[in-house]
């Protein structure tokens, strides 16, 4: 009987030791790291994170078993939500939340509402930064930005604070385009068949990487004329396109801007809880660089027709104390811009 | 073409290809069967297997999965009243209502020959139409699509019975609540009541199984009896003649299918609503259907289930001509399709061929495979209508519970559902038709998208297309004959122009129109501080169904004032066209008593989800199984330990172990950290 209690206690002293012992900066044999995604399955970040669970995991010290999941809810801000309070703090746990979350709290000026911040992320890094654009279909009656002055067009949009409109706005405030959106559909698919039926003339807010992806015959027959892009210099691939910046009036513009485009910089970042040690932070991102790296990561990437320029986790988290360290002039610039009236 | 056609044939012959469309379809049934979970599921879990798979094997494993969940989500509707998937939410009515009469066996035969045969001319309109169809398809725009879901809103007349005000008011409270969430048009969060949960709107699987599952199970618990009742359930018999009835009503068939098609190839109607679409269609152009549908009609099963079988054909049109996902799940196919260099569009037709035909092969070859094995298990499921309320009421709980937590994977989904029974149980006790109020949900949201859409696009002009013209009016006419229909049955049980003149006379019972009015009054309110264009479709719907209830309870008193004026026989008439889609029970019990037994069941879920709160979905399982089965039936300590060790097991291999569900954080697992190896603490 005694013995029985001898090894009772023993077995739960070991359990309690190891959950005390804090972070290892190895995981050790059966343990699961789960990487979730902010969207529902089906789409480019649930497809780059299903990718990233399938590679990370022989880069990762002690070869854990790696679980995609989803979490989707309120544009990924319950994933943040749930990253910021609940998510464990060990390692085993990272999430690839939506890129405009990254300036949900300054530019829809939540503040203390907000249930996460992202400046306490551990931003770990990203596969690759997007380019969007807006674009001409090839049945629009205008077809060149000049036209674009003086003739309106239509393009579709899915909300009142999606990308569509507030790109639309501030194209409109600062290089005096004209174009109406008409919100209420709900993918980009749904979009694209309104520009093939005729209900649309263009669209803005659409990655350039992911028309080359999905839409490669598309690209190939000339079907759509990009006119803008939304990115913080020019894309190689669209070496003749203007892009917005190019447009910012004084230098206060072109800070606003910055802060509007962050979430392009970071495409589809991933990140870690907050209170993660630095340790384990950089054995994370040493081993998504390495991931980002690998030739089987890039083939498989290569199938879906997405291209790798990696960002390092380092840069993302530069990127998000410059923008928050900006003076308040900035963000009202930047709501200026944005706002319809 | 016919070439391409053989060359299809032969690559799906290969033995290989076709054990993993075996495997595909095996996974689609147990899928469609555990409610809550749907193709969408099936597909992600699915997905990461293909990417290494040959294309072929890859198509016929996912398509078979996909086009086989309508086939088996029929057999929880039938014996449980509890809708597997959301295509099955139809064929509760008339299902269910058969197997209480003891014929669940001719039911569910029915319903797979329907599926099959469904299934089948899905698949063939989908190889006919391919070719002409994405020109056509050019032409159904935003507001061909509203007209569309207008129409759809029009059927709800018929699925009212003889009530259509309480149709509409249900209807129009289904519209309320689709509008749940973030405004596309200005971003305004409505009715969200600060929570994320609330922000992407209600989700609605709770809603469908809190509507339509937990009252059946609440009934089977009140009245204390088996789904069958004391009635002798030959499975044999029964099956010979659902397969009989399907085939016998062939027409009914490849209209219902013709439906399924038609509606699945217009990317954004959804699937959930074309069950309902081909059970009103049927219920209106079917000999005899008003008075018998809802009480037990084979009709009633096979007209939707026909219809969503065939849907899976057709959602794959948009899918494939545009690239325009059908349907959720087929978002996820197409990720597929594009790994392996199948690029949708006009080219499915020309150099694609090959691998349109393989699809569509795949699909036949698993709705009969699909067919054959539902029909060769049935008349063990078919013996199920026989258990037990003290054993089936705690399992499908259980089950019901767990499929409302997959929705968003949130305590919210817990509160909805809760919500949904006592609201879904309470309209089943008052005569209050559900149906309509999930058409309402599920077409309210897309009303208003497709509204602003057309108009910001179009102006007015919107409504002078053609095809709007006529689908506007086929509407009219559809509604106006329900309500025609309607009103000479009110009248034929008395209700003259005299009611007017007499004092009205209230019952308890009108307290449900009042409640409604309160409530519509409460949410329409609300609306008032919101900014222009989110209040424009909840302000005018919620004034609506402010003054119909208003109308219906004045209605109400008036005539039951005149009744009571009449012999007696017209009241009991009149409470008969009033029974549709109850099917209750027909032994009285005293409403006291009714109450009660009401009451305890509640405790018994409410208990449930307080234990899940604190030590945990697993642990929580044998301990509710356990106290039901005691308390309730007084069952001895065998079954009790299998009944709920089974539970435990299927709960832990498919939602820990196969989905890794997340499960939500108990409070024993923030206390004691160090239990976390148990399994959903």
């Amino acid at each position: 009987m005694r013995g029985f209690i001898a090894i009772g206690c023993v077995s739960l002293l070991s359990i309690f030791a190891s959950e005390v012992s804090g972070q290892e900066n190895t995981y050790t044999a059966g343990d699961t790291v789960t990487i979730f995604a902010g969207t529902s399955p089906g789409g480019t970040n649930d497809a780059v994170m299903r990718m990233v669970a399938d590679h990370i995991g022989k880069h990762l010290p002690g070869n854990p078993s790696v679980v995609p999941q989803n979490m989707p809810g309120a544009g990924s801000r319950k994933l943040a939500a749930y990253l910021q309070s609940r998510a464990p703090k060990d390692g085993t746990e990272i999430a690839l939340l939506l890129r405009p979350i990254v300036t949900d709290a300054l530019l829809s000026g939540t503040g203390d509402g907000a249930q996460f911040d992202v400046q306490d992320f551990n931003w770990l890094g990203s596969p690759s930064p997007v380019t969007d654009i807006c674009f001409f279909w090839e049945k629009s009656p205008v077809q060149s930005f000049e036209e674009l002055q003086s003739t309106e067009m239509v393009i579709p949009g899915i909300g009142a604070d999606a990308g569509e409109i507030t790109q639309a706005t501030i194209l409109g405030k600062l290089t005096g385009a004209k174009i109406r959106t008409v919100l209420g559909f709900e993918s980009g698919s749904e979009m694209n068949l309104a520009l093939e039926r005729g209900e649309a003339d263009g669209r803005c807010a659409v990655g350039w990487e992911a028309m080359k992806g999905s839409y490669a015959d598309w690209v190939a027959e000339n079907r759509f004329k990009p006119f803008i892009q939304f990115a913080m210099e020019r894309n190689p691939e669209l070496p003749g396109t203007p892009s917005i910046m190019e447009f910012a009036k004084s230098d206060l513009d072109t800070q606003a801007l910055e802060v509007f485009l962050a979430p392009q910089q970071f495409g589809f970042p991933l990140a870690a809880p907050p209170g993660v040690s630095p340790e384990t932070v950089e054995m994370l991102r040493t081993a998504l660089n390495e991931t980002f790296s690998d030739p089987e990561f890039i083939a498989a990437a290569e199938a879906l027709r997405f291209s790798v320029n990696p960002v390092d986790g380092a840069k993302l988290t530069e990127i998000i104390e410059r923008i928050h360290s900006y003076p308040p002039e900035v963000l009202e610039r930047i709501q200026e811009l944005r706002s319809a009236n | 073409m016919l070439d391409a056609a053989l060359q299809a044939m032969a690559v799906l012959s290969d033995p290989m290809r076709i054990a993993f469309l075996a495997s595909g379809v095996l996974f689609g049934l147990v899928m469609g069967v555990i409610p809550g979970i749907g193709g969408m599921a099936g597909m992600a879990l699915l997905l990461p297997f293909t990417y290494t798979m040959d294309s072929y094997a890859a198509i016929a494993m996912l398509l078979g999965m996909y086009s086989v969940v309508g086939t088996s989500d029929t057999i929880p509707a039938v014996l449980f009243g509890v809708p597997g998937s959301g295509g099955a939410q139809a064929t509760v009515l008339d299902g269910h209502a058969m197997a209480k009469k003891g014929e669940a066996g001719r039911a569910l035969a029915s319903a797979y020959t329907a599926s099959l045969m469904g299934g089948l001319i899905g698949a063939g309109l989908l190889v006919m139409c391919l070719p002409i169809l994405r020109p056509i398809l050019l032409f159904v725009g935003s507001p061909e699509l509203l007209a569309l879901a207008i129409f759809g809103i029009a059927m709800v007349a018929t699925l009212s019975g003889s009530a259509p005000i309480r149709g509409l008011v249900a209807a129009g409270f289904g519209i309320l609540f689709s509008m749940i969430g973030t405004d596309p048009q200005s971003g305004a969060l409505r009715w969200t009541m600060d929570t994320y949960y609330l922000w992407d709107g209600l989700p609605v699987v709770p809603l469908a199984l809190g509507l339509f599952a937990v009252p059946e199970l609440a009934d089977l618990a009140i009245h204390r009896r088996a789904i069958a009742g004391d009635v002798k359930v030959d499975a044999r018999m029964g099956m010979r003649q659902g397969i009989t009835d399907a085939i016998r009503n062939w027409w009914l068939v490849i209209r219902s299918s013709a439906i399924g098609a038609g509606v699945g190839a217009l990317p954004g109607l959804g699937s959930s609503v074309v069950d309902w679409i081909a059970y009103a269609q049927a219920r209106q152009t079917e000999k005899g259907a008003h008075e018998t549908f809802g009480k037990g009609d084979v009709r009633g099963v096979i007209a939707p289930e026909s219809a969503n079988n065939a849907i899976c054909s057709g959602t794959l049109i948009p899918t494939l001509a545009f690239g325009v996902p059908g349907s959720p799940a087929l978002a996820l196919l197409l990720s597929v399709l594009l790994i392996h260099g199948i690029v949708p569009g006009p080219e499915m037709l020309a150099s694609g061929l090959k691998t349109t035909y393989a699809m569509v092969l795949s699909i036949a070859m698993a709705n009969l495979l699909a067919a054959g094995l539902c029909l060769a298990f049935s008349e063990q499921f078919a013996k199920v209508a026989s258990l037990r309320h003290s054993i089936i009421v705690p399992a499908v709980l259980v089950l019901v519970i767990v499929g409302s937590y997959q929705a968003s994977r949130d305590w919210g989904d817990l509160f909805a559902l809760l919500f949904f029974s006592i609201l879904g149980w309470s309209m089943k006790q008052l005569r209050w038709p559900r149906a309509p109020l999930i058409l309402g949900f599920i077409l309210g949201a897309l009303i208003e998208r497709y509204m602003f859409i057309s108009i910001s696009r179009f102006g007015s002009d919107w409504l002078l297309r053609p095809m709007v013209i006529i689908i506007l009016c086929l509407a009219a006419l559809a509604f106006s004959v329900s309500i025609w229909r309607s009103w000479q049955e009110l009248r034929r049980s008395g209700s003259g122009g005299g009611s007017l003149y007499r004092i009205p006379v209230f019952r308890l019972t009108d307290l449900s129109y009042a409640l409604a009015f309160g409530f519509s009054l409460l949410l329409t309110a609300a609306t008032f501080e919101w900014p222009g264009p989110a209040r424009l479709g909840p302000s005018i719907v919620g004034t609506c169904v402010v003054g119909l209830s208003l109308i219906g309870l004045l209605s109400a008193g008036f005539r039951r004032a005149a009744l009571e004026d009449e012999p007696a026989g017209k009241e009991d008439s009149h409470a008969a066209a009033l029974h549709f889609d109850t099917g209750s029970f027909n032994d009285e019990i005293e409403i006291r008593e009714l109450l009660s037994r009401a009451a305890r069941f509640l405790f018994f879920m409410i208990a449930f989800m307080a234990l899940i709160a604190f030590i945990g979905l697993i642990p929580s399982i044998p301990i509710f199984v356990v106290a039901y089965m005691w308390l309730e039936g007084r069952e001895n300590r065998g079954l009790m330990a299998k009944v709920s060790i089974l539970i435990c097991l299927v709960v832990y291999v498919i939602f820990d172990r196969l989905f890794s569900i997340p499960w939500p954080s108990t409070y024993i697992g923030e206390w004691f950290p160090v239990l976390e190896f148990i399994p959903t603490i």
